[in-house]
């Protein structure tokens, strides 16, 4: 019977929507056009105690089709003015205290089950091939039982983040539900539930993203974000060469 | 009733799914968080390095900086028994010359670099480290700026830098030299004239390229730094290439020795070439990896290490004047021999909030190796760390000829 609801649902969709539209339509939900800012902040719990926390700054600022991204490290101390910039494909460290630029992996850990590229940015219907698997019904972030998109994702480039991604998309209202990322041999590496709806420039969008740990599911990190703003930011500061430069707002 | 919460606490989390789970711990309103957004760092470090064959030694080290829109400063403070001294790491000014342009003047730290190891185009890296460790990021955390005048364009793609480092001559027993507690040792970062053209090029999807020209009391250097992004690994190579002698005679000349000893090395002038190849990778598991080859022409081949500890055998005379050059390649942050392997693996929370750190330089022609364990673990706004190094090797080996086999580092931090 599910199965039957599933094809008949395609089917319909079919007519109606390609699921290029789909997932466009979810990042308009996830991104903000043009340049913005938002706060935020990171919490890594394990075994349902809270470990680790951190406070960023987020700026980012649409280019082409993708977006360029500048985190700033406000909290632990120890890592306070750590700048992360992602431009392209490339993602630099820059340490205020050494005062050195380094190039790094967008996988590489941010905090807990967060890797850098999860507070970027980023343009999922430009990175992946798409595919529509079909309408499932699923638990959201408040967990209530929806009709969902699923859609298949396969990363068009071998510098994209996480190279396979399964996403539920609410088929009532575009709403991203959850993604699972996999590595390119498909073993889950997490999970990222979508929450906290609330009306932000003018669109309900998600301020809460949850990510558990796709092997031990006790490891869960929360992150948060608050105080977005569509603000006018220098392209300067989406070089490189201007890290050692940066002083922000 | 405490223990009763708890209890009731873990009972719902195992009976509860992944949301449910969460929503139990999930209390806390980070959002209302009130986070000052200020550059000011201060910081303070107790290390104590225990040695088995030297003195051992306690250091205090207290930090200060702040990033302004017109200066920025970075002051040090190092006391080591009854002895402090007080340096000014980085004091500059800066100022934006339109939207493209910057214009930088005074003490900076001033770094260039893709390899992970060693930085063949770091041409200001010698003479200026201040800490214990052997980590090269340490290293380069811990080094005194050169008094400098640096301008730079950034354009879309490309960035275009030149910087101009003067030759300062000062008297040593001065505040501009070394005076007692408060030197500012000019005559060690601005010991030579330097100038550097540097042109970056960001505009290939996966490529970031860097050419460079520097000049300086060796004349001038041809430097480049490539990298390339694949998957989770980026491959990176830099290298550099100038006209000079084998470096143990610039280090034999710096500490004016006899020819008669300078005549048991190779003194011709060639190009020699510095070289860093390598491989940064991050795992499924989040150990991040890093592998490094690095190429030294002017460095000791199996045959200069022969030579070097046959003289220390068997010339008494000589064994101070090679021991000082030696020091003199180390303080110049050189590599020793021609060949070098680099090799760091890096795991971030292994477990809560500790991380560990293991790292080698071995060199495979004679197979002796510097081998250093590290962990640190966070605690708040405190770091403890534990550094334990070996050097590996037979006597009359690169590492195995060190003055000691063992050291360990133990560090506590405290950031304010």
């Amino acid at each position: 019977m599910k199965l039957l609801t599933t094809i008949l649902l395609s089917s319909t969709l079919a007519f109606s929507l390609n699921v290029q539209e789909i997932v466009q339509k979810s990042d308009a939900i996830r991104n903000v056009g043009g340049s913005m800012y938002e706060r935020g902040y990171i919490v890594e719990y394990k075994n349902a105690r809270k470990v680790d926390s951190m406070t960023i700054d987020i700026y980012a600022k649409a280019y082409g089709n993708g977006f360029k991204t500048l985190v700033k490290i406000l909290s632990p101390k120890k890592d306070k003015g750590k700048l992360i910039l992602r431009s392209g494909n490339k993602m630099w460290l820059y340490d205020p205290n050494s005062k050195a630029t380094a190039q790094m992996s967008p996988q590489q850990r941010l905090m807990g089950q967060s890797s850098s590229a999860d507070v970027m940015s980023a343009n999922f219907a430009k990175d992946y091939r798409l595919t529509l698997v079909g309408v499932e019904r699923i638990k959201n972030g408040a967990k209530q039982m929806r009709d969902a998109y699923k859609v298949a994702m396969r990363a068009k480039s071998t510098s994209v983040s996480y190279p396979v991604v399964e996403y539920w998309i609410d088929k009532e209202n575009f709403r991203p539900i959850l993604a699972k990322f996999y590595t390119a041999t498909k073993k889950l590496l997490k999970k990222s539930y979508y929450r906290k709806y609330k009306k932000v420039l003018g669109t309900m969008r998600p301020t809460q993203v949850l990510i558990i740990d796709g092997v031990d599911t006790r490891k869960a990190t929360k992150l948060d974000f608050s105080h977005m703003k569509q603000t006018s930011l220098p392209a300067t500061w989406f070089k490189k060469s201007y890290l050692p430069k940066f002083q922000g707002n | 009733m405490r223990l009763l919460g708890i209890v009731l606490l873990l009972l719902t989390v195992m009976h509860a799914d992944e949301l449910e789970m969460f929503d139990v711990v999930d209390t806390e309103n980070n959002t209302s968080q009130e986070i000052s957004n200020t550059d000011f760092n201060a910081r303070i470090k107790l290390s104590y390095l225990a040695q088995d064959n030297s003195r051992n030694n306690a250091v205090l080290f207290a930090d200060m900086s702040d990033h302004k829109k017109h200066y920025v400063y970075d002051l040090r403070l190092v006391v080591d028994g009854d002895v402090y001294d007080v340096y000014v790491k980085d004091l500059y000014y800066k100022t934006e010359l339109g939207s493209a342009y910057f214009l930088e003047l005074g003490r900076m730290n001033v770094k260039e670099g893709v390899a992970r190891g060693y930085n063949p185009t770091d041409y200001f890296r010698g003479g200026s480290a201040l800490t214990l460790s052997v980590d090269p990021k340490e290293r380069k955390d811990n080094r005194l700026g050169a008094v400098l005048v640096q301008g730079t364009y950034i354009a879309e793609d490309y960035t275009i830098k030149a910087l101009y480092a003067p030759e300062i001559s000062v008297d040593e027993s001065s505040i501009w030299g070394n005076k007692k507690h408060f030197g500012l040792k000019l005559h060690e970062t601005n010991k030579q004239e330097r100038a550097t053209l540097y042109a970056g090029y960001t505009g290939l999807d996966d490529w970031s390229l860097s050419a460079l020209v520097h000049h300086d009391d060796d004349g001038i250097h041809l430097g480049t730094n490539i990298s390339y992004i694949y998957e989770r690994a980026i491959w990176y190579m830099e290298a550099s290439v100038n006209k000079r002698a084998e470096q143990i005679i610039e280090a034999l000349d710096t500490l004016h020795a006899t020819n008669a000893l300078m005549a048991n090395f190779s003194t011709d002038t060639d190009y020699q070439t510095e070289l860093s190849l390598g491989l940064n990778y991050t795992f499924e598991n989040s150990v991040v990896g890093t592998f490094e080859y690095i190429y030294n022409s002017a460095g000791f081949d199996s045959h200069d290490w022969k030579t070097y500890f046959t003289l220390m055998q068997t010339s008494t005379k000589y064994t101070p004047m090679l021991g000082k050059a030696r020091g003199v390649i180390a303080n110049n942050a050189q590599r020793m021999s021609k060949h070098t392997l680099f090799a760091m693996a890096r795991k971030s929370d292994a477990l809560p909030n500790l991380d560990w750190v293991v790292m080698a330089w071995v060199n495979p022609v004679d197979r002796s190796t510097l081998l250093q364990v590290g962990t640190s673990y966070d605690c708040e706004d405190m770091v403890f760390s534990a550094d334990i190094r070996s050097y590996i090797g037979k006597a009359q080996s690169e590492y195995g000829s060190m003055s000691n086999d063992f050291e360990a580092l133990l560090s506590v931090e405290y950031f304010f």
